[in-house]
C-alpha cells in the first residue's frame, strides 16, 4: 500500500465535512471534535490533541467564536494565520501542521487557524563542536529557532527562506536559506533541483539529506559539512553558500564546501592571526599523520629498516623482541580496540564512560604491552594516530582519515614505502577528482588558486581578507573595503 | 562552470611533470658515457634543441588551434596517409609510455621491493595510472599541479647533499671532452626531457584567452626544466668521478645515499619513494597522449584509457634484462625521434606550402 494524497472537496452539508475528516485521519482518536453555536449556526472545532497548545485555542478561537457577532470568520478569530480551503488534502496536511480546523453549517469552507505550539529544548552549545572563544550557542530541533539564531546574526533582507516538503509520511520541513544577490544562481537552481527531486516516505535527519543529494556516494570523504554551529553557518552564507535545515534536527547542512573547510574551526578568527594559522597547518598536518603514520611505521620496521640509524632501531628492535605477531596485526589489534573504546564509552553516562577509559586505556594499555602482544612503540604509533584523528573540528572528517588508514597499512604490510605512495597517490587524486555541487573539492590546492590560500590553509589578518573565498563562486568577491581605514591618513 | 578546459598555469605544471620523470635519476649516467664531465652542457644544448621544437609546435598550433595532433595529421596530408602517420603517433606514446613503465618497475626493484615480482608492482603503478587519466583533462592538471610541489620538496633535499665532498676538478676544463662528445650526450638528455610533445595534445584544451601566451609559457616550462636537469647533473658530475659515474645506475641514488642524519639515515630511500609520483605522472601523459591520438568520440575515451592500460601492462611483461631493455629503448627513441620532431616539422612545412589552416577549412 502506498500513501497517495487522498482526494476530496468538502460539501455544504457540515456532519458530511466532519465525517470526511475522520475518515482522511483514520478515525485516529486524537482528533478532537469541540461543538459551539456561532451567530446561531452549528460551528465544529476540529484539532489535532497533541499538536495544539490549549491555552491558545481556548482564548484565541473558543471565546471570540463565542462572544462573536460578525460573520467574517477571519476577522473574528485571534489567530496569526487564518486560511480558507475546501480541499480535504489541505485540511488534512493544516492540521497536521499544527492549526485548528473550523467548520460552518451550510459552509463549503474550512476555516484553518494557527493554533499550534510544541515545547523545543532550548538552546545550548553544541557537544560535538565545543569552541573556547566563540559563541556558545547551538542550532536545536526546530526549523523556526534555527533560522531565528541565523536572522538574529544577519539582519539583512536579502537572507531568503525556500521551504520544501520531504517524505511521503514524514511531511519534513527542509529549509533551503541562502543570500538572494550573492549566491550563485546556478548553484541555488542545482541544490533547488536535487532537493525536490527526492521521492522518499520517510525522511528523519540531515543525514539523510545529505545521502540524497551528494554527488560522489562510494567516497569515502564527506562532501556536504553538517554543522551545529549558528556563528560557523552564517560565515558561509556570507561566502555566498546555502545551508540546508532540516526539521527535527539540529544539525545544518552547508554546500558547496572544500576539504579544508573540514579543518576550520570558528576559534580561529577569535584567535590572533599568527595563532589561528598555526592551528590550521596543525590540523592539515593531523590528516597526514591519521592516514599514514601508522603504515610508514609498518613500512619501516618490516621492509626498510635501513631508514633508521642504528640508535633508533635498537630501540625499536628491541621491544619488538618479544612480540610474537607481525607489525600489522599489532596496529590492526590495537585500533580495534580504540574503536571499541570509543564506541563503549560515546553512549555510556560520564561516570562509567570514564571508567571505561581507565580500564581502556591504562589497564588495557598497559597489560598488553606486559605480555608481549604489542610492542611499546606500535603503542606510541597507534596513540599519536588517534590523537591526530580527533583533532579535526568536524568530527566526520576525522573519522574518515582514520579509516583511510587502513589501506595505508596494508598496502605498507605488502609493498612497503612502495605502497604507502601507491595508496596516498589514488586518495590524492581521488580528492582532485571529487566535486562538491561543482566546486573542485580539493581547491585552493588542486586546483591550485593562490589568492584562496589566505584564508584555507592559513588565515590571514582580516583586513588582508579583501575578497570573499571563490569556491562557491559568489555574485561579486569584494566583502570589505578599507577594513583599517584609520591607518591612513 | 563544468567545461573541461585548463588554463597557462596549469599547462606549464602539466609540461614539468610531463617531462620530469624516471629518466632524471640515471641521466648523468648515461650522459657521461660520451660528454664525461661536460654533460651539464650537453642537457643545455638539448634543452635548446626542444626549444626549436617548441617554437615549432607553436607555429603548427596556431594554425590549427582547435585540433590535436592526430586530427592536425589528417588535415594536412589527407585521411589515408594522416591515419598512417597517427598509428606511428599511437605506437610511439604507448610503447615510451611501456618503456617508462618498465624502467619505473626496474628501479623499485632494484632499490625498494628486490622481490616482489615485477608484473605486481607493475598493476598497481598502472591502476593509479589509469584512474587518474581515466579522468578529464582539467583534474589530470590539478593533480599534476599538486603533484610539483613534491619537486620542490626533491630539489630541496638534494640540497642536503651539498654538504658532502665536491670536487670540481671532475667537470674541468670545460669543453674537454669536444664537440661531438657533448653533442652525443645532448642525444641522451634530449630522450630524458621527452614529453614536451604532449603540448600538442593539451592545446586545444586551453582556455581561449590563454592560448596567445602560449609560447611563453611553455618556453618557461623549457627553460625551468633545463635548469633542473642541468643543475642535478652538475651537481652529480662534481660529486663523483667519471669512472665511479660508469659504474652507477642511478648516480642521484647514489649521491643521496651518503647523506645521515641523527633520525634519518637513506635520504635516498625517501627521495625514491616521493619519486615515484613524477614518474607516475609521465605514465599518466602518455597514456593520455595514446588515447587521444585514437581520435575517439567522448564517450568512448574511458574505454582507451583501459585498453591501453592493459596494453602497457603486457608491454612490462617482457622479460626485463638489460640487454632486451637497452634494445627496446633504442628503438622507441628512433621512434620517438620521427613522431617528436620529424612529423611535426614536415607537417609545418606542408602546412605553409599548401597554404592550409583551420580558418580556411571552417568557411
Amino acid at each position: 500500500m502506498s500513501f497517495s494524497k487522498k482526494v476530496g472537496q468538502l460539501s455544504g452539508d457540515i456532519e458530511k465535512n466532519i465525517k470526511m475528516v475522520e475518515e482522511h485521519f483514520c478515525h485516529t482518536e486524537d482528533l478532537m471534535k469541540k461543538e459551539l453555536v456561532f451567530s446561531k449556526q452549528k460551528c465544529v472545532i476540529l484539532y489535532l490533541d497533541p499538536l495544539v497548545k490549549k491555552e491558545l485555542l481556548q482564548s484565541s478561537i473558543i471565546e471570540p467564536l463565542l462572544e462573536g457577532e460578525i460573520d467574517v470568520i477571519e476577522h473574528i478569530v485571534h489567530a496569526a494565520e487564518v486560511k480558507k480551503t475546501t480541499m480535504i488534502s489541505e485540511v488534512g496536511k493544516q492540521l497536521l501542521d499544527g492549526f485548528c480546523v473550523i467548520l460552518l453549517e451550510d459552509n463549503s469552507q474550512a476555516y484553518t487557524a494557527s493554533v499550534g505550539g510544541i515545547e523545543g529544548r532550548s538552546i545550548e552549545e553544541p557537544n560535538n563542536e565545543r569552541s573556547i572563544k566563540s559563541s556558545h550557542d547551538g542550532f536545536v530541533e526546530e526549523v523556526s529557532s534555527n533560522l531565528q539564531l541565523l536572522r538574529k546574526r544577519m539582519k539583512s533582507p536579502y537572507l531568503k527562506v525556500k521551504y520544501f516538503t520531504i517524505g511521503n509520511l514524514t511531511h519534513t520541513k527542509v529549509g533551503m536559506v541562502y543570500l538572494e544577490n550573492l549566491a550563485n544562481k546556478e548553484l541555488v537552481d542545482e541544490v533547488e533541483r536535487r532537493l525536490s527531486s527526492i521521492e522518499i516516505d520517510q525522511l528523519y535527519s540531515t543525514g539523510d539529506v545529505e545521502e540524497l543529494i551528494e554527488d560522489h556516494p562510494f567516497s569515502p570523504f564527506p562532501q556536504i559539512l553538517a554543522t551545529e554551529r549558528p556563528d560557523r553557518a552564517i560565515s558561509y552564507l556570507a561566502d555566498g553558500k546555502i545551508t540546508i535545515i532540516v526539521d527535527g534536527n539540529p544539525r545544518v547542512l552547508v554546500v558547496p564546501v572544500t576539504f579544508f573547510a573540514f579543518y576550520q574551526a570558528p576559534d580561529d578568527y577569535n584567535s590572533r592571526w599568527l595563532v589561528g594559522s598555526f592551528f590550521r597547518i596543525i590540523r592539515i598536518f593531523s590528516f597526514i599523520v591519521a592516514i599514514s603514520l601508522p603504515a610508514i611505521y609498518i613500512a619501516i620496521v618490516s621492509y626498510h629498516s635501513e631508514v633508521l640509524p642504528i640508535g633508533i632501531l635498537y630501540s625499536i628492535r628491541t621491544s619488538l623482541e618479544y612480540v610474537p605477531f607481525p607489525p600489522f596485526v599489532e596496529a590492526l589489534t590495537m585500533q580495534i580496540i580504540l574503536e571499541l573504546l570509543k564506541e563503549a564509552s560515546i553512549r555510556l553516562p560520564s561516570p562509567i564512560a570514564q571508567t571505561i577509559g581507565i580500564v581502556g586505556g591504562l589497564v588495557i594499555g598497559t597489560a598488553v604491552v606486559d605480555a608481549h602482544i604489542v610492542s611499546n612503540m606500535m603503542i606510541v604509533v597507534i596513540g599519536f594516530t588517534a590523537i591526530a584523528s580527533f583533532v579535526a573540528p568536524i568530527n566526520e572528517m576525522g573519522t574518515s582519515a582514520r579509516l583511510l588508514g587502513f589501506p595505508t597499512m596494508i598496502a605498507a604490510t605488502m609493498f612497503g614505502f612502495f605502497g604507502i605512495v601507491f595508496v596516498l597517490m589514488l586518495i590524492f587524486m581521488h580528492l582532485c577528482k571529487l566535486d562538491s555541487f561543482g566546486t573542485p573539492y580539493f581547491s585552493p590546492l588542486a586546483p591550485f588558486k593562490k589568492e584562496e590560500l589566505k584564508d584555507s590553509f592559513i588565515r590571514l589578518p582580516l583586513w588582508k581578507l579583501n575578497t570573499r573565498p571563490t569556491d562557491a563562486k559568489p555574485a561579486y568577491a569584494n566583502q570589505q573595503g578599507r577594513a583599517r581605514a584609520w591607518k591612513r591618513k | 562552470m563544468t567545461k573541461n578546459q585548463i588554463t597557462k598555469f596549469q599547462l606549464f605544471f602539466l609540461l614539468i611533470q610531463s617531462q620530469i620523470g624516471v629518466a632524471l635519476l640515471s641521466l648523468p649516467h648515461a650522459v657521461q658515457v660520451s660528454a664525461k664531465g661536460d654533460g651539464w652542457i650537453s642537457t643545455i644544448i638539448a634543452g635548446l634543441a626542444v626549444q626549436v621544437m617548441l617554437v615549432v609546435y607553436w607555429q603548427l598550433l596556431k594554425r590549427f588551434p582547435a585540433l590535436m595532433y592526430t586530427e592536425i595529421t589528417k588535415k594536412v596530408v589527407g585521411n589515408f596517409l594522416g591515419k598512417l602517420l597517427n598509428v606511428f603517433i599511437y605506437m610511439n606514446f604507448i610503447l615510451v609510455g611501456g618503456l617508462a613503465t618498465i624502467l619505473f618497475i626496474k628501479l623499485i626493484n632494484l632499490w625498494l621491493l628486490p622481490l616482489t615480482p615485477g608484473w605486481m608492482i607493475s598493476a598497481l603503478i598502472l591502476t593509479a595510472c589509469i584512474y587518474l587519466a581515466i579522468s578529464d583533462l582539467k583534474i589530470i592538471a590539478r593533480f599534476f599541479v599538486l603533484a610539483t610541489s613534491l619537486i620542490l620538496l626533491l630539489w630541496f633535499t638534494s640540497v642536503l647533499s651539498w654538504f658532502t665532498p665536491k670536487e670540481f676538478q671532475y667537470v674541468l676544463p670545460i669543453g674537454s671532452s669536444g664537440l661531438k662528445n657533448i653533442l652525443l650526450g645532448s642525444n641522451n638528455s634530449l630522450l630524458a626531457m621527452l614529453g614536451f610533445e604532449a603540448l600538442l595534445f593539451f592545446f586545444p584544451f586551453m582556455i581561449e584567452n590563454d592560448k596567445n601566451g602560449v609560447i611563453k609559457t611553455v618556453s618557461l616550462a623549457n627553460l625551468t626544466i633545463t635548469l633542473f636537469y642541468t643543475y642535478f647533473i652538475f651537481i652529480t658530475l662534481i660529486s663523483f668521478s667519471t669512472d665511479q659515474l660508469a659504474q652507477m645506475r642511478e648516480p642521484l641514488l647514489n649521491l643521496l645515499r651518503g647523506i645521515s642524519y641523527n633520525m634519518i639515515d637513506r635520504v635516498d630511500l625517501i627521495f625514491l619513494s616521493v619519486w615515484m609520483v613524477p614518474m607516475a605522472t609521465s605514465i599518466i601523459t602518455y597514456l593520455f597522449a595514446a588515447s587521444k591520438s585514437l581520435n575517439l568520440e567522448k564517450k568512448n575515451y574511458p574505454k582507451a584509457v583501459l585498453l591501453n592500460g592493459c596494453i602497457l601492462f603486457l608491454i612490462t611483461l617482457i622479460p626485463n634484462e638489460d640487454a632486451i631493455i637497452t634494445l627496446f629503448n633504442q628503438y622507441v627513441s628512433y621512434l620517438s625521434y620521427v613522431v617528436v620532431f620529424l612529423i611535426p616539422t614536415l607537417l609545418l612545412i606542408l602546412s605553409f606550402l599548401m597554404k592550409k589552416h583551420e580558418m580556411s577549412e571552417s568557411r
